[in-house]
């Protein structure tokens, strides 16, 4: 639904009200926005940006000009003290008065909106597993919710796994972005969501508005946490497994028309981490996995080996028996680790060998290398999007740039994965195909300052330096926080662009220049 | 106030002490404020390298946690925000000739970023209201702190002056906040702008927070000398700035080599400097076979108390690598004591030269500190002994026959080093060994063995470099994508492969002239020295 008022509206109000709601979640407001065919312009000092009416959940937009009379009857009508407005004459106090009116309620609806996205101000929504306390959007958290509980029903019945009477509904609370989780919930960092495993229980995540299929991935992965201790709750699942297993699920996929979660999906962006140990000589150790030594190899090499014992059929069904059976067979030798049952490395071992029967460990080992190898492949734009980004991260542009194209054939809309391409591009001197790149970027996301930051490069590089200071000038004011603009004006020489604009606050809040 | 016995140092300390605190009234002129904290409750010195926390209180008082028994002592804060820097986005750039410095900052707008950036866990703005307090308008907030911590809530009022906001931030535990609410509004309401007799902009940088870039990339590599210097013209305004920011009860102490910034007595202050003499004395000696660079001067704070340490290093500006920061508790040798003396240590090897710090392998470092965190004081030396940790798991490791062998735990990369069981007490062990064990085996071992470190790590850069030059030639050919990718390929694996040869090298050039019987009579004297 769009609130989009006329030409005919008066000049008395300022543009300082426009605002609009983006449905990824973001605001912006305090700049003007002018609507056009397709969707709108932000008009900032140094140029205007476009943005599809497509990307636009809701657009506020104040009157700009007064009415200027296009015929001999509407100069009648505005010499007897009349103004048109939604397509009636009427006087211009009345108009006012219904302007006014609607704006209050423009406001107040914008306001309501904004402030859910504080959390003193946060929505509660209550189901029979989940008790959810969010500051997202309700359309986007609407399927979220779904998916949870869709999640929840699966695994106890795939699991046989009854609820204790003493473990309630779950509190989950969801951020709309990591900054708020890092804020709230209390751990920044590179944590993307967390399960506390101690009263008073709760999940807590954000969404991730460039990697929406990632929100869902975290999402799986801290519920199966829950889920799993929901098998005992004096029990602590050891790190080598709990990761290992709450990553299997996490990439768990829900078919809305089929109305079934598909188990075992493969997690691109871990196998790209697993490969590029693979091509660089290094294969994890098995007894090292088995005896919890892996540590944060535990989400990667750990993921593909819980992947291989699921979805093996020879080993599959006496891998869940495995697993149940640690938190609750007698012959599993246990021990208290800060108050909580777990089994240690060499227990685990013990464990695994006698109730998998496995004798040989090397057997066993290659088995899985193999399986990884043979089995494990990228298939989708987000595969390769971290692929690229990888080869990339370890000097390898030429297989970066195979796996660039392949994401971007492949369908990715992350316009941090078209930048960095182009840099790369741009650094080899292919200009051409870097602003194609650039190009597309902005047209995906025109918020995003990175963009602009590199065709002030291109423009520079094209030698024309007046439209690079431009927009060099449009950065600064769009998010004066950028920094790479900064490096690029000190290297050019363009100081003027390093003065700061007036304005202390960027007009887009939520919104950063994530990627990944 | 400050020691009477003090050099002109510590004299600058009593002229530059602006804020003057009566009856707890915290008057400061310089940023032109007063307010009264609440009575008995301590003033703690603010850190050289803040720039953001103009004044700080401490309760007396520890306040207990009902339900998870967490002891949280309340503290108040005034945190300044002047308009002119709240209002400066991004990075600050300057220009000399062809050096550019750049520094990135991106300082709060306002109290919120403030909280969201530096408030221990999580957190949230939950009441947010306004009013006139003496005339000033002010913004109440209140934060509540729910997740991943004990239940607190903190009070903050921000009084708008003409160029600058100050916050006064108050918290404390929610299980005592209906007695504590009313102590924090009473001292609240006692704010007062006063006449201001400085600029509320100064010492917002210490001068040390830039990155200097040179864009003709003609800057020549400072010499040894020069970086000396240059590092003695920052701590001397580390002191200076410190020095300055001293509160009551607060003195200055030094020894040769380092500077005492101390709320404990005078012979505690002794100890604490002796012992610190005594380590670094000690790397002199042991590692004098490391020639490059020297070591610097280190300021040492010494605090009354545990929670006094934690307000003090409990603001945005504290580095760690400027201060140490300790205090004093009951009998010296305890967990603080190995702290300093790591500290000294890390700084001692930074100091001297950084790719040194950056060399030294895992199991050597870890080691190093294991048995340096564990000594102790006698009389003017160190005694090394191990701690009780590394002596039960070192018992245990031999019962179960899991002790690693020497070769193992010296060929471990970082990332095998840490599967090893017990890892950091055996690596204390064998560094012990290696420093105490039997002359005839382990005589020249550690010199040996990181003059090979220093050897390959340079030569590696050498090859590199060779390489590098090798790769653009190479890169210049003609070939098809797949052939260029392959290349590719080959040149990732030659480098992934290198991390190993590396260990491997270094094993080598260390030790390859030596002949089996000889580590067997090294192995078996570590295993009766450490068993």
């Amino acid at each position: 639904m769009f609130f989009l008022l006329s030409i005919f509206l008066s000049p008395m109000l300022s543009w300082a009200q426009d605002s609009m709601i983006l449905k990824d979640g973001r605001f912006v407001d305090g700049v003007k926005i002018k609507e056009t065919k397709d969707g709108y312009k932000i008009v900032y000092k140094n140029g205007e940006i476009f943005v599809p009416a497509k990307m636009v959940k809701e657009c506020f937009i104040e009157g700009e000009n007064g009415f200027v009379p296009r015929n001999e009857k509407e100069k009648a009508k505005v010499a007897k003290g009349l103004v048109p407005y939604a397509g009636k004459w009427m006087t211009a106090k009345k108009r006012d008065s219904l302007i006014k009116k609607k704006r209050l309620a423009r406001e107040a609806k914008y306001a309501e909106i904004k402030g859910h996205s504080e959390w003193r101000n946060r929505y509660k929504t209550k189901s029979k597993q989940f008790d959810f306390e969010y500051t997202l959007d309700p359309d986007l958290f609407k399927n979220l919710n779904t998916l949870m509980n869709t999640y929840y029903k699966v695994f106890m019945k795939d699991w046989k796994i009854s609820k204790p009477r003493k473990a309630g509904a779950l509190k989950v609370c969801f951020y709309h972005d990591h900054k708020t989780f890092a804020q709230v919930g209390g751990l920044g960092g590179g944590v993307q969501g967390y399960y506390r495993f101690v009263e008073p229980r709760e999940l807590n995540f954000y969404y991730n508005r460039l990697d929406p299929e990632y929100t869902i991935e975290v999402m799986f992965h801290e519920a199966n946490h829950y889920l799993t201790h929901l098998i005992d709750l004096d029990f602590h699942y050891p790190h080598n497994i709990n990761e290992a297993m709450a990553e299997y699920y996490g990439a768990s996929k829900w078919d809305p028309k089929k109305k079934k979660m598909k188990i075992g999906g493969i997690l691109e962006g871990r196998l790209t981490e697993v490969m590029t140990d693979i091509d660089s000589g290094e294969f994890a150790k098995l007894e090292d996995y088995l005896r919890n030594k892996l540590n944060y190899k535990d989400y990667t090499w750990g993921w593909t080996f819980v992947h291989f014992m699921m979805e093996t059929p020879k080993y599959a069904k006496k891998f869940k028996k495995f697993f149940l059976g640690l938190a609750r067979d007698t012959d599993v030798k246990r021990t208290t680790e800060g108050g909580r049952k777990t089994v240690t490395g060499d227990n685990f071992l013990e464990a695994f060998k006698k109730k998998m029967r496995i004798k040989n460990l090397d057997k066993l080992e290659k088995e899985w290398h193999a399986y990884i190898q043979q089995e494990m492949k990228l298939t989708s734009h987000r595969g390769y999007e971290k692929a690229a980004r990888a080869a990339l991260n370890n000097d390898r542009p030429i297989r970066a740039k195979r796996f660039y194209k392949l994401a971007i054939e492949k369908g990715s809309t992350n316009p941090g994965v078209y930048l960095q391409y182009a840099s790369m591009l741009l650094n080899k001197g292919e200009t051409d195909e870097a602003l194609a790149l650039v190009e597309k970027a902005i047209k995906i996301d025109p918020f995003n300052s990175e963009g602009y930051v590199r065709l002030a490069r291109i423009r520079r590089i094209q030698g024309d330096d007046e439209e690079a200071k431009r927009l060099r000038k449009l950065v600064r004011e769009m998010d004066p926080d950028n920094t790479s603009i900064l490096f690029d004006s000190v290297f050019t020489e363009d100081m003027d662009s390093l003065v700061a604009p007036s304005r202390s606050t960027r007009p887009l809040s939520s919104c950063g220049c994530e990627s990944h | 106030m400050i020691h009477r016995t003090l050099s002109a140092l510590a004299i600058y300390a009593v002229i530059a002490c602006a804020a003057c605190a009566q009856g707890n009234l915290h008057r400061s002129e310089k940023y032109g404020f007063q307010i009264k904290a609440p009575s008995n409750w301590t003033s703690i010195p603010i850190a050289s390298s803040e720039k953001w926390v103009i004044a700080k209180y401490l309760s007396d008082k520890d306040y207990r946690d009902k339900k998870e028994g967490y002891t949280h002592r309340p503290d108040m804060k005034v945190i300044l925000f002047p308009d002119a820097i709240t209002k400066e986005r991004g990075a600050k750039v300057t220009k000399k000739g062809s050096t550019i410095i750049f520094r990135v900052k991106n300082p709060y707008r306002n109290f919120g970023e403030y909280m969201a950036a530096n408030a221990r866990g999580g957190n949230f703005l939950s009441d947010r209201s306004e009013r006139k307090v003496n005339g000033i308008k002010v913004i109440c907030e209140k934060w509540k702190f729910e997740k991943l911590t004990s239940k607190r809530t903190g009070i903050a009022w921000i009084f708008e002056g003409r160029d600058a906001k100050w916050a006064v931030y108050f918290e404390g535990l929610d299980d005592h906040l209906k007695k504590l609410e009313p102590l924090f509004v009473k001292s609240l309401k006692t704010f007062k702008f006063i006449q201001r007799k400085g600029s509320i902009l100064e010492g917002r940088s210490s001068g040390d927070d830039g990155v200097e870039f040179d864009i003709n990339d003609k800057k020549k590599k400072e010499t040894p000398a020069q970086l000396k210097k240059k590092r003695a013209e920052k701590f001397d305004r580390q002191v200076r700035r410190a020095s300055a920011a001293l509160t009551k009860g607060w003195r200055i102490q030094k020894s040769k080599n380092f500077v005492a910034f101390t709320h404990v007595d005078k012979k505690y202050t002794k100890g604490i400097l002796a012992q610190c003499e005594a380590v670094r004395k000690w790397m002199d000696k042991n590692f004098k076979f490391l020639k490059k660079g020297s070591p610097g001067r280190t300021i040492i704070r010494i605090c009354k108390d545990s929670a006094e340490a934690r307000a003090f290093t409990d603001t945005t500006g504290f580095a760690s690598d400027i201060e140490i920061v300790t205090y004093k508790e009951v009998g010296m040798g305890g967990f603080g004591s190995g702290f300093i003396n790591r500290a000294v240590v890390r700084k001692w090897f930074a100091d001297k030269d950084r790719n040194y710090a950056w060399s030294i392998p895992g199991w050597l470092e870890t080691g190093l500190l294991e048995v340096l965190g564990s000594a102790d004081l006698k009389g003017s030396s160190l005694r090394l002994k191990p701690s009780i940790w590394e002596k039960t798991n070192m018992r245990e490791l031999a019962r179960d026959n899991k002790l690693a062998n020497p070769r193992k735990i010296i060929s471990a990369s970082r990332d095998e080093f840490y599967k090893i069981d017990h890892a950091g007490s055996q690596a204390g062990a064998f560094v012990r060994f290696l420093l105490k064990g039997p002359k005839r085996h382990v005589s020249g071992f550690i010199p040996n063995y990181m003059k090979a470190v220093m050897e390959i790590g340079a030569e590696e850069e050498a090859r590199e470099e060779a390489q590098r030059k090798a790769e653009a030639k190479e890169k210049k050919k003609e070939m098809s994508d797949e052939e260029a990718e392959a290349a590719e390929d080959a040149r990732f694996k030659a480098r992934s492969s290198k991390k190993d040869d590396r260990l491997a090298n270094i094993f080598e050039r260390a030790f390859g002239s030596w002949s089996d019987s000889q580590w067997k009579k090294f192995e078996a004297s570590y295993k009766g020295f450490s068993g």
